[in-house]
C-alpha cells in the first residue's frame, strides 16, 4: 500500500465555511453511534474540496440552546449552521437536518431523511448529499456505486484482471468476476447490471453480469475484438466496437444483444462509443486522420464531425450530463492528462498536470465532478476531482492497479 | 432466444488461456532467443549461420535461417510492417513452409500508453497486418488466427521507452 496521499487542495477556490456541531439524539442511540455518523458526513465532505467544516473547539454558542445565536456563529465565520438530530423509530433510523443561513439570519431548510436502521451508512451519505446541495447547489455523489478493473491478486506483470465494485466510500468492495482471465472496461447498465469485456472464452467479448442473480449473459461476440457495451440514455440500444479482419467499427445493438445497425464504415480504427445525454449523438475515437482523435456522429443523419484538433493522441471521450462538454484524455510527452472541450471542439481545457497518467474520466450526475484513475502514487488508483481540476483527491479504493472506473447513482427517490 | 448464458466464475475451472507448454514456447520467442541457443548442435557450421545473422533493434542478434519464428515489433501507434520486421517475417514464412503442420496464433500487443479499448483495436490491426504479410507470401490463411491483447499483456511491465518498444509486438504462438 502506498504510504502517502497527495491531496491537491484548491487554491483560490472559494470554500464554504460550515458549522457542524455534535449530532444530537434522544436516548435511543449511543454517543459513539452518533459521533460515527458525524464522522461519515465529515469524510464525505472531504471529497468535495469546497466545504470547510469549522472545528468544534471554535464554537461559542451553547449547543443545548434551542434557538440559534446568529451573532456567535457569524463571529467564528460560519456561513451555514447544520443541525442534525438522529433518532431510531421502530426499525428505522431517522435524521432531521436543519440548515441555517447565518448571514440572512434564517432557517434555510429542514428535512427528514429515513432509512431502515441497517442502512445507516447510506443514510449518512444521503444526509451529506442533502447538505452539500442545500449550501452549494451541487448534487451529492456520496451514495454512488463504482465499478472498476483491478489486477489485484495477479502476480507482478501478470495479465489477470477482474472487475470489482465498491461504494463511493470504499466499503462493500467485491470482485464480481473471479477467473484467471482478462476482464476489463466495465459499464453500468442499471444499478444491478454491468457490461464488461472479457477473455473468458479466449477472445475479447462483451458480457453482461446481473449483480443480484450472478447470471452472466453474452452480449456481443462477433468474432474479432469486441469492446464497449455502452447503453443508450433511453436504454433501447447498446453501442459496441467489433472488428473484422483487423478493422474496428462501431455498431448499435438492440438491448438484448441482437445487431441493429453499423454506425461507422471506415477502414480506420473506430472505437470507444460514448452517448450524448440526449441520445442524439455518439462521440468516438477514430484514427482516420492518422492519429487517434475524438469525433461525434449524429445518429439521425450519420453526419460525422471531428472534435479534437490539438495534440496527436486523444482518446476516452465522455459527454457531460448537460451535453455541453466532452471530457477526454490527451497524450503529451508520454503522459496522459484529462481535458474538457466544448461539444463543438472549441477551447479545450486541461485539468491534470504533472501527476503521472490520468485516464478514463467519468462525470458525476450533475457534471460538477469527475471520477478517473491515475498512477501518480505509483500504482493506478481511483481519484475524484472537481470540474476545474483544482481539487483532486484519492478514493479509498483497494490494493492493486485500479483502472477504468465507471459510477452509477441510485435512482433519485 | 435470449442472450446465451456463460459460466464466468467458480465452480467452473478455467484452464489458463495459454497452456504451460505454449507459455514455454512463447518465452523462447518473446525474450532473448539467444540465451540458450537451441541450435548449438545445428548441422550448420557457425560460419553458415553467420550468413543469417541479423541485428534486430529489439531482439539484438538473431539468426534468420528459418529454424525458428521470432516476434516482430511496431512503431508507436502504427500497424505498418517495419523493415526489420519484414526480414523477420520472411524468416517466419520460411519456417512455416518447412513445417506445414504448424498452425499459429498471431497475438497483437501494444505499449501501455493509450486507452485499453483503443489499444485492443490497434493490437487487432497489428495482428491482421502480420497475417496479411504471411498470406501474401504464400502461407495459407487457414493456418493463421489472430487475437489482440491490446496493452493488457506487456512483455516488459516497466514504463520506459525500451519496455514500450518491446511491448509493441506481434507474437507467434504455435497452436496445439
Amino acid at each position: 500500500e502506498d504510504t502517502y496521499v497527495i491531496e491537491v487542495s484548491p487554491t483560490g477556490l472559494a470554500r464554504i465555511p460550515l458549522a457542524l456541531p455534535t449530532v444530537t439524539t434522544d436516548s435511543s442511540l449511543s454517543e459513539s453511534f452518533v459521533e460515527e455518523f458525524r464522522q461519515t458526513l465529515m469524510e464525505d465532505f472531504s471529497f468535495t474540496g469546497i466545504l470547510h467544516i469549522i472545528p468544534r473547539q471554535a464554537y461559542l454558542a451553547d449547543p443545548e440552546k434551542k434557538d440559534v445565536d446568529y451573532e456567535d456563529w457569524l463571529f467564528i465565520g460560519a456561513e451555514y449552521l447544520i443541525r442534525v438530530h438522529l433518532s431510531s423509530t421502530g426499525d428505522n433510523l431517522r435524521a432531521q437536518v436543519a440548515i441555517y443561513d447565518i448571514a440572512l439570519r434564517r432557517k434555510q431548510s429542514s428535512q427528514t431523511l429515513q432509512l431502515p436502521f441497517d442502512s445507516y451508512v447510506l443514510l449518512a451519505h444521503q444526509v451529506a448529499g442533502h447538505i452539500l446541495y442545500e449550501v452549494s447547489g451541487i448534487e451529492g455523489f456520496f451514495d454512488a456505486q463504482i465499478a472498476y478493473t483491478s489486477d489485484y491478486g495477479s502476480q507482478a506483470g501478470g495479465a489477470i484482471k477482474n472487475i470489482y465494485t465498491m461504494d463511493f466510500d470504499g466499503s462493500q468492495r467485491r470482485n464480481i468476476t473471479r477467473n484467471d482471465s482478462i476482464n476489463i472496461n466495465p459499464f453500468w447498465h442499471d444499478n444491478d447490471k454491468i457490461a464488461f469485456t472479457s477473455y473468458i472464452r479466449q477472445r475479447p467479448e462483451i458480457l453482461l453480469r446481473e449483480l443480484d442473480t450472478g447470471r452472466t449473459a453474452l452480449l456481443a461476440a462477433f468474432g474479432g475484438t469486441n469492446t464497449g457495451g455502452v447503453k443508450s440514455p433511453d436504454g433501447k440500444y447498446i453501442a459496441v466496437t467489433a472488428s473484422r479482419n483487423g478493422i474496428s467499427n462501431i455498431y448499435l445493438l438492440h438491448s438484448d444483444g441482437r445487431m441493429y445497425r453499423q454506425l461507422t464504415h471506415h477502414w480506420s480504427i473506430d472505437v470507444t462509443p460514448a452517448w450524448s445525454p440526449d441520445g442524439r449523438y455518439i462521440a468516438f475515437v477514430s484514427d482516420r486522420p492518422g492519429s487517434p482523435q475524438i469525433y461525434k456522429i449524429e445518429l439521425a443523419t450519420d453526419q460525422i464531425t471531428r472534435i479534437t484538433y490539438d495534440g496527436r493522441y486523444n482518446v476516452s471521450p465522455a459527454w457531460s450530463p448537460d451535453g455541453s462538454e466532452i471530457a477526454y484524455v490527451s497524450l503529451e510527452d508520454n503522459k496522459f492528462n484529462i481535458y474538457i472541450v466544448q461539444n463543438d471542439g472549441y477551447n479545450p481545457r486541461r485539468l491534470t498536470y504533472n501527476s503521472g497518467h490520468n485516464e478514463t474520466p467519468r462525470w458525476s450526475r450533475d457534471g460538477n465532478y469527475l471520477l478517473f484513475n491515475s498512477n501518480r502514487s505509483g500504482e493506478h488508483k481511483l481519484y475524484i476531482m472537481d470540474r476545474s481540476g483544482a481539487f483532486q483527491k484519492r478514493l479509498n479504493d483497494g490494493p492493486g492497479n485500479n483502472t477504468m472506473p465507471d459510477w452509477i447513482f441510485p435512482k433519485s427517490q | 432466444c435470449g442472450p446465451q448464458q456463460v459460466a464466468v466464475d467458480e465452480p467452473m475451472v478455467d484452464e489458463p488461456a495459454v497452456s504451460a507448454e505454449e507459455e514455454r514456447e512463447r518465452d523462447r520467442y518473446a525474450d532473448d532467443p539467444y540465451a540458450d541457443d537451441p541450435y548449438a548442435d545445428d548441422p550448420y557450421t557457425v560460419e553458415d549461420r553467420e550468413r543469417y545473422a541479423f541485428n534486430s533493434p529489439v531482439l539484438n542478434r538473431i539468426y534468420l535461417d528459418g529454424s525458428q519464428m521470432y516476434t516482430v515489433h511496431f512503431d508507436f501507434d502504427r500497424s505498418s510492417i517495419r523493415s526489420d520486421a519484414r526480414k523477420i517475417l520472411d524468416n517466419n514464412v520460411t519456417f512455416m513452409e518447412r513445417n506445414p503442420e504448424v498452425k499459429i496464433v498471431i497475438e497483437g500487443h501494444c505499449d501501455e500508453r493509450g486507452s485499453s479499448d483503443y489499444n485492443l483495436a490497434l493490437g487487432d490491426r497489428r495482428a491482421q497486418s502480420v497475417k496479411d504479410y504471411l498470406v501474401t507470401n504464400g502461407i495459407d490463411a487457414s493456418r493463421i488466427t489472430t487475437i489482440s491483447y491490446g496493452k493488457e499483456k506487456p512483455a516488459d511491465p516497466r514504463s520506459n521507452e525500451s519496455a514500450w518498444q518491446k511491448n509493441r509486438r506481434g507474437e507467434f504462438v504455435k497452436k496445439q
